[in-house]
């Protein structure tokens, strides 16, 4: 037993446990430079054999110190610092066990009474069989194959996480399907500068709209030879007239939809979401009058297009003025849906001029026909698929690559390898196989953050794949998030988050706090970092990003750090005097020749 | 009778010659301009472009301020002037440039066939945060030199109009802006008007003179133009004249080169006194290693007043403050030690970081700029760094008296003592600098749990500190196990700097990586590198030298 405690306390052991200890570091500093913060931690610095590295130094310590027991006099800076390291890495220890990291986005105006973790978490809902099943899904920055979990909401049916991708590439592509009722048209459109491809799919409305750099590109579905006649021979360079732009965002999913006054009247519903705008209203020169907006002349002096917004929670009734695109989120209250508006209305003298529009369509039979028009001619007629046309602007020719009459849209998944893994600009993603008595019969993939619908052997079932949601049993309300800048530039200078902490349980408390870098709030157990920003489109803050923490071996850590400083300081002091009975010692010995590997002298 | 009045004559017609030549432009020097996010002397917005565009602050015998009123003055004549410094030899290859010439015409540039496509690949992949290859940062030096040569010719670079009533953070307006209307609409009171006209007035008169090289009259326009441009703002706190002259001062006065010019005129009178061992030469020798070090504080204190802050932001700014640790160290060793050879290689560590400051602008950039949101006004965020780096400034000393002893090993046989002697101070400056370095790491957990809320968060920067902390724990441990001896802790000495290299550039440069990444760069890969080389290979060299001489000895 003492054999043993004196090899664990041995100074030889400590010293190669110092330098695997270095080694390990070093590769551990390469290995992020390559693959990463999210795998490093989760290849080295969380892995069980590292906390193991991290134990085995605390027992060196620790009988390296309580081996020179009864202590004397000079060794206490030793002692100190001993007890220092090993009060550091308990410390340590309770933090990574019990401590809570998250993170609390928020949006201006936007409150919220939980965090979100690190975790990520898939949920299947059947709401008809009132069943709901979630699992936590740590699986790391790798792609990993094989039943990574399994959901079975009755006996014969399996849903099964086959596929992992920590960052998935989502290429959406046109595909034929019999069973669609829509067409698709792979255009190849070419000037002496670019070249691209460009799918157009027809939707239920039968009229896709697609804006393609100055270009608009327009897929119509003709129901007869008379509707042909009039597409062929109707001049339409004058009949769209664009307004503007407008640019929405709700809940972080960004729309830009080009809005002509043919459209006013029109029901628009947003791609891949329940919302629909309509009851559109324009004008060119807005102006209170009574409480109401009027147009007050037909000149551009205050443009403004006002229309109700249409989603699952009832209906919103927005306005954004392009002069003062700030203007509806400093002055309009708290809204259900919170979109962020931004109407960007055109010069229409100049726009109309620079306006190019390609119109395709499709009749009964499946024959494809085009048109152009520019101010000088009008040019129409069916399009031979693989044949090239020339639209007459820009030299800008087309191509029908490809026609099916039966079209639908595909996502495909790969893996994708980021350049900069700190920054990878993709998202994780899985995959999804579902059984019915043992076959396979159903496949979906899943992006994270994302919440789909699935029609499953006719029972329909809601998957999403989710960070997990740490409750805060309190909420915060971000008023406005500020981003300070250098004098002349766009580089940030500081970060501010105006919020209003609100805690019913804590006798109703509603405090205003300023978070800014390196001035947190703390409430209750948690802290509030000012961590990064959300932006919009064109880089403006619209957001905040607080780093939540609950950290309870705080105090050990930085009673640790006192007491290692502390000791090498005393160290320090009586090295001095120690030294020079050391050197004495060593001297007799020499003389002695005694071998002075056995001076352990601490 | 004739030659009576030759002489006044003479002296006359050269006076009247040489003050023609001379255009003063010392007025202009301490003009505040809004530039790189701050409010800096025209002096040294001067001194940023001509070095970005040609490589040098000065550049033809003009210095920087009159070759950048020259650009303005005359931009067709400059566009035609080789002034763009290309280095990269792919570059040229690339573009077929000849490989010897070093400035190249704006004209020329702009001509070259796939110019803008390259630049532009590269401002996409800059857009996209991606990193740019060697060649790719090549090209994108050439396409803001470019840039900035173009934007300052045209004086739309040159923002020193203050302006109206904006608050702190707004953009200052450009000399450009005298020659349109814009600036018309912005001071549109009367009593403003009447100072604008004035200005473009003064402006115009400044120019005629330049060109008509009448140094009267441009010393007077100068002038007023000065007067005036502090006459403008309504509100703000315009001139800043303390500290922008001290600013123009520092320039000027350079004194971290003085400092290292005097640190080896100290180094040749110390190796002077070791060969020749005559008195009063040691003397002369510690006191310019004072002066220097004097001289060093100075310039050091002249950073601090000029940025508002202590200055250990970017890695210029560590390396002078390290310089000038490692100088400290010694002389407090010395105090107690009374031995030379401390502050020798002190000195030698202390010179070759100024010199090394000062002659690689592209790697120790020199600029002062802006911190990161993240660094600013906290005591922690600096106590951390200052002691983090004060532990470097004690290694690197360590290191200098290690490569000392080193060359001492070679000729092992008659150095024994000297040997013993600098092995102790080694290990005293190593006790000094673990010290420091655990503090200063732990300082650093301190800020950390402060601004981000934790303590270690296994962050490269932090990671690497703890490595150079380790490094030096297994030197101490090793030496008390008895399996370091002397050369073995002369060698560690030098090894495990490598890691605080590492800790200190090598995690910016090399791994690029890192929530510390507000001093990241790129460049002197190569020098460290070599050094890196150098000194294993002296270790090597030194350790067989060492054991043949060992056994002659027996």
């Amino acid at each position: 037993m003492k054999k043993l405690s004196s090899y664990l306390g041995s100074l030889k052991l400590g010293i190669v446990l110092i330098c695997l200890f270095a080694i390990v570091l070093i590769v551990a500093t390469f290995f992020e430079s390559s693959y990463g913060t999210r795998a490093v931690q989760y290849s080295i610095y969380k892995t069980a054999w590292f906390g193991l590295l991290l134990i085995l130094i605390a027992i060196n310590v620790t009988f390296a110190a309580l081996k020179k027991y009864p202590w004397k006099k000079h060794q206490v800076g030793f002692v100190i610092t001993h007890l220092g390291i090993l009060v550091m890495i308990v410390g340590s220890f309770i933090s990574f066990w019990f401590g809570v990291e998250g993170n609390l986005p928020l949006y201006n105006n936007e409150e919220k009474d939980y965090m979100l973790s690190d975790e990520q978490t898939l949920t299947l809902e059947i709401p008809q069989k009132n069943i709901s099943l979630t699992k936590i899904l740590n699986l790391g920055p790798y792609v990993k194959k094989g039943a990574l979990a399994t959901f079975s909401p009755d006996p014969t049916t399996e849903v099964r996480v086959d596929t992992f991708l920590p960052y998935a590439k989502v290429e959406e592509s046109i595909v034929e399907d019999k069973t669609s009722n829509y067409e698709g048209i792979k255009l190849h459109l070419k000037n002496p500068f670019a070249a691209f491809d460009q799918w157009l799919l027809m939707n239920e409305t039968g009229n896709e709209e697609l804006q393609v750099g100055p270009a608009t590109l327009i897929f119509k579905k003709l129901k007869d030879a008379s509707s042909l006649h009039s597409f062929l021979h109707t001049k339409t360079a004058s009949q769209k007239n664009s307004l503007g732009e407008l640019k929405l965002t709700i809940h972080n999913q960004h729309w830009t939809l080009p809005i002509s006054s043919s459209e006013l009247s029109k029901t628009i519903p947003l791609n891949g979401s329940a919302f629909k705008l309509k009851n559109f209203q324009y004008f060119s020169d807005a102006q209170v009058q009574n409480g109401k907006l009027v147009n007050r002349s037909e000149t551009l002096t205050n443009p403004a297009l006002q229309f109700v917004l249409e989603g699952p929670e009832g209906s919103e009734k927005y306005i954004s003025f392009t002069n003062f695109p700030n203007f509806s989120s400093m002055h309009q209250k708290t809204t259900v849906y919170n979109a962020k508006v931004e109407f960007m209305a055109h010069d229409s003298h100049v726009h109309s001029s620079q306006q190019h529009t390609l119109y395709l369509a499709v009749t009964p039979n499946q024959k494809l026909y085009y048109k152009v028009s520019s101010a000088k001619e009008n040019r129409s007629g069916e399009i031979v698929v693989g044949k090239s046309y020339d639209t007459g602007w820009m030299d800008l020719t087309f191509t029908a690559e490809q026609f099916f009459p039966h079209a639908t849209k595909k996502s495909s998944f790969s893996p994708f390898i980021p350049k900069d893994p700190n920054n990878p600009k993709a998202l994780p993603a899985l995959h999804l196989s579902f059984f019915k008595n043992g076959t396979l019969t159903h496949k979906e993939w899943l992006e994270f953050y994302e919440n789909k619908h699935v029609v499953f052997e006719g029972e329909h079932y809601t998957i999403s794949y989710l960070p997990k949601i740490l409750p805060l049993y309190f909420s915060l309300h971000l008023k406005q998030f500020e981003m300070g800048t250098d004098p002349g530039t766009n580089n940030p200078a500081t970060y501010k988050s105006h919020v209003t902490l609100k805690d019913s349980a804590a006798g109703g408390i509603v405090q205003d706090h300023l978070v800014t870098m390196n001035e947190p709030l703390t409430h209750k157990k948690f802290t509030f970092y000012q961590s990064s920003y959300q932006n919009d489109e064109e880089g403006r803050p619209i957001g905040s990003v607080l780093s939540v923490m609950y950290d309870p071996g705080r105090s050990l850590k930085y009673a640790g750090s006192l007491l290692i400083v502390l000791g090498i300081l005393w160290m320090f002091f009586f090295k001095k005097i120690y030294m020079e009975a050391a050197q004495e010692y060593l001297k007799k010995k020499e003389t002695l020749k005694l071998k002075p590997e056995e001076t352990h002298a601490f | 009778m004739l030659s009576k009045y030759a002489l006044p004559l003479l002296i006359l017609f050269v006076s009247i010659s040489s003050s023609a030549e001379t255009l003063n432009f010392k007025p202009l020097e301490t003009i505040p301009i809004q530039h790189g996010g701050r409010i800096k002397p025209f002096d040294t917005f001067s001194r940023e472009v001509v070095q970005l565009i040609t490589g040098k602050q000065t550049f033809q015998g003009m210095n920087a301020v009159e070759m950048v009123w020259s650009w303005i003055y005359s931009p067709e004549k400059w566009v035609q002037t080789p002034l763009i410094e290309i280095t990269s030899l792919e570059v040229k290859q690339t573009f077929g440039l000849p490989k010897e010439q070093r400035h190249f015409t704006a004209l020329q540039i702009q001509a070259l066939p796939q110019f803008s496509q390259f630049s532009q690949a590269v401002h996409l992949k800059n857009q996209a945060e991606e990193k740019l290859s060697p060649f790719e940062q090549s090209i994108d030096r050439l396409s803001s030199q470019l840039f900035i040569l173009d934007r300052t010719l045209s004086g739309e670079f040159v923002t020193l109009i203050p302006p109206y009533e904006q608050g702190e953070t707004a953009p200052w307006i450009p000399l450009s802006a005298l020659a349109s209307s814009d600036i018309d609409k912005i001071y549109a009171d009367p009593a403003s008007q009447v100072k604008i006209s004035e200005l473009k007035m003064t402006f115009q008169g400044m120019s005629e003179s330049y060109l008509q090289k009448d140094p009267k009259t441009f010393s007077l326009t100068s002038l007023k133009f000065r007067q005036l441009l502090s006459e403008l703002p309504k509100e703000s706190g315009y001139p800043y004249v303390g500290t922008l002259s001290s600013e123009v001062f520092y320039n000027h006065f350079h004194p971290f080169r003085k400092a290292w010019i005097l640190y080896v005129v100290s180094l040749i009178f110390f190796i002077t006194f070791f060969i020749f061992k005559k008195k009063y030469i040691d003397t002369i020798g510690i006191a310019t290693s004072v002066l220097a070090f004097l001289l060093h504080v100075f310039g050091f204190y002249l950073r601090c007043v000029i940025t508002g802050r202590a200055p250990v932001g970017t890695m210029y700014e560590s390396v002078v403050w390290v310089s000038l640790g490692a100088v400290f160290f010694s002389f407090i060793l010395f105090y107690s030690y009374k031995n030379l050879i401390i502050v020798t290689a002190a000195s030698t560590v202390s010179a070759i970081g100024l010199i090394l400051a000062d002659n690689l602008p592209m790697v120790l950039d020199s600029t002062i700029r802006p911190l990161a949101p993240v660094l600013r006004s906290n005591f922690w965020l600096t106590t951390h760094v200052l002691i983090i780096t004060l532990s470097y400034a004690a290694f690197a000393l360590a290191m200098g008296l290690g490569n000392w002893a080193i060359f001492k090993f070679m000729k092992y046989k008659n150095h024994e003592k000297e040997i013993k002697q600098l092995v102790q101070f080694i290990y005293r400056s190593i006790q000094i600098g673990v010290l420091l370095l655990a503090a200063g790491t732990i300082l650093g957990g301190v800020w950390a749990d402060y601004s981000w809320g934790r303590f270690w968060g296994w962050d490269p920067k932090e990671v690497w500190a703890l490595i150079a902390l380790l490094l030096y724990l297994a030197v101490i441990h090793g030496k008390y196990a008895g399996w370091l001896k002397d050369f073995g802790i002369v060698a560690a000495s030098i090894l495990a700097f490598q890691g605080v290299l590492m800790a200190w550039y090598g995690v910016n440069f090399v791994l690029g990586v890192g929530l510390h990444s507000y001093g990241f760069g790129s460049g002197g890969l190569n020098y460290v590198l070599s050094y890196v080389t150098l000194e294993i290979g002296l270790i090597c060299f030194a350790f067989l030298q060492y054991r043949e001489k060992g056994h002659e000895r027996r």
